[in-house]
């Protein structure tokens, strides 16, 4: 070797380091990433294809090539030389042959960070096991003993009982009295035993979980002391985390459903229950809440239908870590898997879930009313209007649909005082909400407003909200009032009361009936152009219904 | 897209396996046959694409495995029975390399099929097919290499090295787990991992560690013994390196519980008590215990837990602890079960305080199979470890008297045996015998008359082997 290659092969170390480096920090698409093996895979490849290896020995500060230093780091920080070295790595050769996708799988192992404790592997398993075919190794393993003269001790122990000459001589003369051979057959495989190995060997990492479960509950039946049911319930705990997080969740479910089980048997032992119940409260933990909301904010549960079986063993315990993960939740997907989750178990304690409603971020204020409003319990309301007053109008908004669904009469103060809110959103959900209250009170509220002088200035498509609102009632009232609206002669701002005319045929048409045809009739050829069209659309409707069809 | 290495480890299984189809149809067919042709040319057209990108193509028996130019060719169960097939018929014919140095016709197969088939009349099957091939300017083929004296000595040093390393691994974990510390997984797996290269490399002497019984410290010695049965085992399978090393892993942490059994009781010289009995059946639910409290959960955890629970169930789910929900045991359970009986039972310090002679032991076994043991499993291992494993001490109907050595793939009953005592009853520093050696007239010149058992004349291995 020369001074060309010592040459060489320091620019190869340079091109290790700088790898190690960049491979950590780009993405495999990004053009650096590319670049930089790019670059080392050609020094390599000038190396090899003219000196045929590369023998690099690894010394704990340094690396030599060819009885040369090619590197040398005295500190003990991004050191490559002690990278290789503390894990017993002595010497790496490359050969000519050397791939590519070897050379940027060997980087991606050494790209590891191996001092963090969640990686069970050092740099020689993963080389190992990766089973490279132009790059070697030479490891010292003398730091896997614990002892460091076992081998000597134990040979030595055991050579002292070695027989002697008289013991081995015995056993020849008496080989007369042994018994004979015993026969064992050796039998090949045929294709059925290849089958069935190669079934064995199919198994996925789902299986293993699934016995982990019948594992414990083996093991929860033999424990006899208390601390081997303390421990059992942890594993019990650990089991569910782990089939969350690896997206099993049948397999959680799974335990969940076996708990019960034996929960409600009268075969179980008495003395199990509360340790049985301690793995089911498990589920209402924050700890699975926060995996579960992992797990649905990668998109990685694929099975809808295990989730909400998963969430049908929570308990009301679980509400305050539903809600806290509701605002850390990051997908759509998974914030409406809780909501509808929420929605299920707020049954059992409205109150707990109308704590959320305090929460400081708005997104999570208005899940929170989405919730109250779908369990349907009139207890929310009391909640509910305390935040009508929200800062936030879209707070504010889901807080008037919720009141329209589950108030009734009483919440028609309440909500009457936004119909004068100067947004127009606000002022057209609050006439569907005050409709959906159903109450003479409200109906009398809206006919009044939009009697008023200031109606008829409102834009058109929120009058028309109004006059759907108040066609719920389909009443004489109403119907008097439409008819009044409709044959109202303007003098003065016509093209306003004609809006409101064409807006009142439109309810008619939504009534239907007799009586409200023949008003129309008459309105079917006049002159306006816009009552015209709303009057002739509501006499189709009334006569083939909403979809077009007679009726 | 397949990773090229992938493809090309896909490609090399599927060139040895069609070698291997040739040959075992010639072996049953004239080499004219239609059968033997057309695989003849499937192997051709799998085979010329290989020889003219590489220029030549040299299939050579390392060891264990196959190797296409110095590439080791991976084992895989859908190519099992071929691959086993081929290297017994390489090694028998003493046959280490078939070189292809140019594109081939069928005129090469055919030359190639006679010789081998033809040798195996012959004295030096090698020899014979050397000169049957000797007009082929295509294929030519070379002898099988074995390691010389002097490399065989480093390798029983590097052998005797890695098993101790394991011993006392497995000796600093018990110790360890027992003073509240955590222990390694890393270091776990590079223990296991140097078993698994030794056992690729040497399995003959790595198996033959496993045959020393009389170390003061069982139970470590136990662990590591069949974590290597279990790991060869695993090889056999054709287990990935991966899923082996896994297997070696919780093979070699199977018997964790037995740290919660008080020593008096586990080290008892005469027969236990129901008591004691009852305490000892309780290891395999403080190791499963254990085994979930080494780190938190993953694949191999969880595996060395279930094993550590299951090794003590039979196949037929009876057996200790009672199993209340197990609805079958787990695969690499029944491996572990089965190395774990052999080792127990050829060794004189477990519940049967009379150890059994290692052919003595599988006969037991294969009693079990079916009910105790998983038959297919068994199988396996027996063709493994041979009629005759390695330890056992045999009496030849030469009046000669010695260990098992090294088991012959070929003939299960006729193993390499290591001579102790003469024909004349003279005891003798140790050489090494042939069991499949033939005399002129084909006859076998010695075959094993007795086997005897080692523990009942304290006759020690250790100074064989170490």
């Amino acid at each position: 070797m020369d001074a060309e290659s010592t040459k060489i092969s320091k620019n190869i170390v340079q091109n290790i380091i700088k790898s190690k480096k960049n491979l950590r920090m780009y993405p495999e698409n990004n053009p650096v990433y590319i670049k930089t093996v790019d670059a080392a895979y050609n020094a390599f490849t000038e190396f090899l294809d003219y000196y045929g290896e590369l023998i690099f020995r690894i010394k704990q500060l340094e690396i030599i090539h060819d009885g040369e230093q090619v590197y040398y780091n005295p500190g003990k920080d991004d050191n490559l030389a002690l990278f290789f070295f503390k894990d017993g790595i002595r010497e790496i050769v490359f050969r000519k042959g050397l791939s590519k996708q070897e050379l940027e799988d060997f980087f991606r192992i050494i790209m590891q960070d191996f001092d963090k404790e969640v990686i069970d592997d050092d740099v020689v398993t993963l080389m190992w096991e990766r089973d490279f075919q132009n790059i070697s190794y030479i490891v010292d393993e003398t730091f896997l003993s614990d002892e460091d003269d076992y081998e000597e001790t134990a040979a030595r122990q055991v050579k002292e009982q070695a027989a002697g000459e008289d013991d081995i001589l015995k056993a020849y003369s008496e080989v007369s009295d042994e018994e004979d051979i015993t026969y064992v057959p050796v039998v090949p495989l045929n294709e059925t035993d290849i089958a069935k190995l190669r079934e064995e060997l199919d198994k996925d990492t789902g299986y293993f979980i699934h016995k982990l479960i019948y594992l414990l509950f083996e093991m929860l039946y033999l424990c006899e002391k208390k601390n081997d049911l303390v421990d059992v319930v942890s594993f019990f705990r650990s089991a569910i985390d782990y089939a969350i997080q690896n997206n099993h969740i049948e397999m959680a479910v799974e335990i969940l459903k076996k708990v019960d089980e034996l929960m409600h048997s009268s075969a179980s032992p008495e003395a199990l229950r509360p340790h049985l119940r301690l793995v089911s409260s498990y589920i209402n933990s924050e700890r699975v809440i926060k995996f579960l909301g992992e797990l649905l904010d990668s998109r990685a549960a694929s099975d809808e239908e295990f989730t909400s079986e998963l969430c049908s063993y929570m308990d009301k315990s679980a509400i305050p870590a539903l809600i806290k993960i509701l605002g850390e939740l990051e997908t759509i997907h998974a914030r409406k898997v809780i909501i509808n989750d929420l929605a299920i178990i707020g049954r059992k304690d409205v109150a707990a879930v109308a704590k959320g409603l305090n929460d400081r971020r708005w997104y999570v204020v208005r899940n929170i009313i989405y919730v109250l409003r779908n369990i349907k319990d009139k207890r929310a309301v009391e909640y509910l209007t305390k935040k009508l007053r929200h800062n936030d109008i879209r707070v504010r908004k889901e807080v008037i649909k919720a009141l329209g669904d589950l108030g009734g009469a009483e919440v028609v103060n309440n909500l009457r005082i936004y119909l004068e809110d100067t947004e127009s959103s606000v002022r057209r959900i609050t006439a569907r909400s005050l409709a959906e209250t159903m109450s003479p009170y409200a109906k009398k509220i809206l006919i009044e407003e939009m009697s008023s002088s200031a109606f008829k200035s409102k834009d058109f498509n929120e009058k028309k909200e109004f006059f759907e609102s108040v066609s719920v009632w389909n009443d004489s009232d109403v119907i008097k009032f439409l008819i009044k609206t409709i044959k109202k002669k303007p003098f003065l701002r016509r093209a306003r009361i004609n809006e409101n005319r064409a807006c009142a045929a439109y309810a008619l048409g939504l009534i239907g009936g007799n009586e409200a045809r023949e008003v129309l009739e008459k309105f079917a050829n006049t002159r306006n152009a816009l009552i015209r069209e709303y009057a002739n659309t509501a006499i189709k409707r009334i006569d083939y219904g909403a979809s077009g069809k007679r009726a | 897209m397949e990773h090229p290495e992938k493809e090309l480890n896909r490609e090399a299984k599927n060139l040895i396996n069609q070698i291997a189809v040739v040959f075992r149809s010639a072996q049953f067919h004239s080499p004219s046959n239609v059968a033997v042709l057309s695989a003849a040319e499937k192997f051709i057209s799998a085979i010329n694409p290989f020889i003219e990108s590489e220029g030549m193509i040299e299939i050579e028996v390392v060891g264990e495995f196959f190797h296409i130019n110095e590439t080791r060719v991976r084992y895989s169960v859908e190519f099992l029975l071929n691959f086993d097939y081929l290297m017994k018929e390489f090694k028998d014919r003493g046959l280490g390399t078939v070189r292809f140095k140019g594109i081939i016709s069928p005129v090469d197969v055919q030359r190639l099929i006679r010789a081998f088939i033809g040798c195996l009349k012959a004295d030096d099957r090698f020899d014979a097919m050397s000169e049957l091939m000797q007009d082929s300017r295509n294929i030519d083929i070379e002898r099988l290499r074995h390691v010389t004296e002097e490399g065989d000595s480093d390798i029983r040093k590097v052998v005797k090295k890695t098993y101790f390393n394991a011993v006392s691994f497995s000796k600093g974990i018990i110790s360890k787990i027992k003073s509240g510390e955590k222990i390694s997984m890393k270091r776990s797996k590079r223990v296991v991992e140097s078993m698994v290269d030794m056992l690729l490399e040497e399995e003959q002497l790595l198996m033959g560690m496993t045959a020393i019984k009389d170390y003061d410290d069982y139970t470590y010695h136990h662990s590591v013994n069949v974590s290597i049965l279990a790991i060869a085992l695993g090889h056999k399978l054709a287990l990935g390196k991966k899923a082996v090393t896994e297997l070696g892993l919780v093979a070699l942490f199977h018997d964790l519980g037995k740290m919660n059994v008080p020593p008096d009781v586990l080290n008892k010289p005469s027969s236990f008590t129901e008591q004691e009995w009852a305490i000892v059946k309780k290891h395999p639910f403080w190791g499963a215990k254990a085994a979930l409290k080494l780190k938190g959960l993953d694949n191999t955890s969880i595996k060395a837990a279930v094993v550590a629970f299951e090794h003590h169930l039979n196949y037929n789910l009876k057996g200790y602890p009672v199993a209340r929900f197990t609805k079958e045991l787990d695969f690499y359970s029944r491996i572990v079960t089965i190395c774990d009986q052999y080792d127990a039972m050829t060794s004189a310090r477990v519940y049967s305080r009379t150890p059994l002679r290692p052919d003595k032991a599988l006969s037991v076994m294969v009693d079990r199979s079916g009910n105790m043991l998983d038959p297919v499993l068994l199988k396996v291992f027996i063709n493994m470890v041979g009629v005759y494993p390695i330890g056992t001490l045999v009496f030849l109907k030469s009046r000669e008297m010695g260990l098992v050595h090294e088991a012959n793939p070929l003939y299960g009953n006729r193993p390499r045996v290591l001579v102790i005592v003469n024909s004349q009853g003279k005891k003798v520093k140790g050489y090494v015998l042939d069991l499949s050696e033939k005399d002129q007239s084909g006859n076998f010149v010695r075959s094993i008359y007795k086997t005897l058992d080692p523990n009942k004349y304290n006759i020690n291995l250790a100074e064989y082997l170490l």
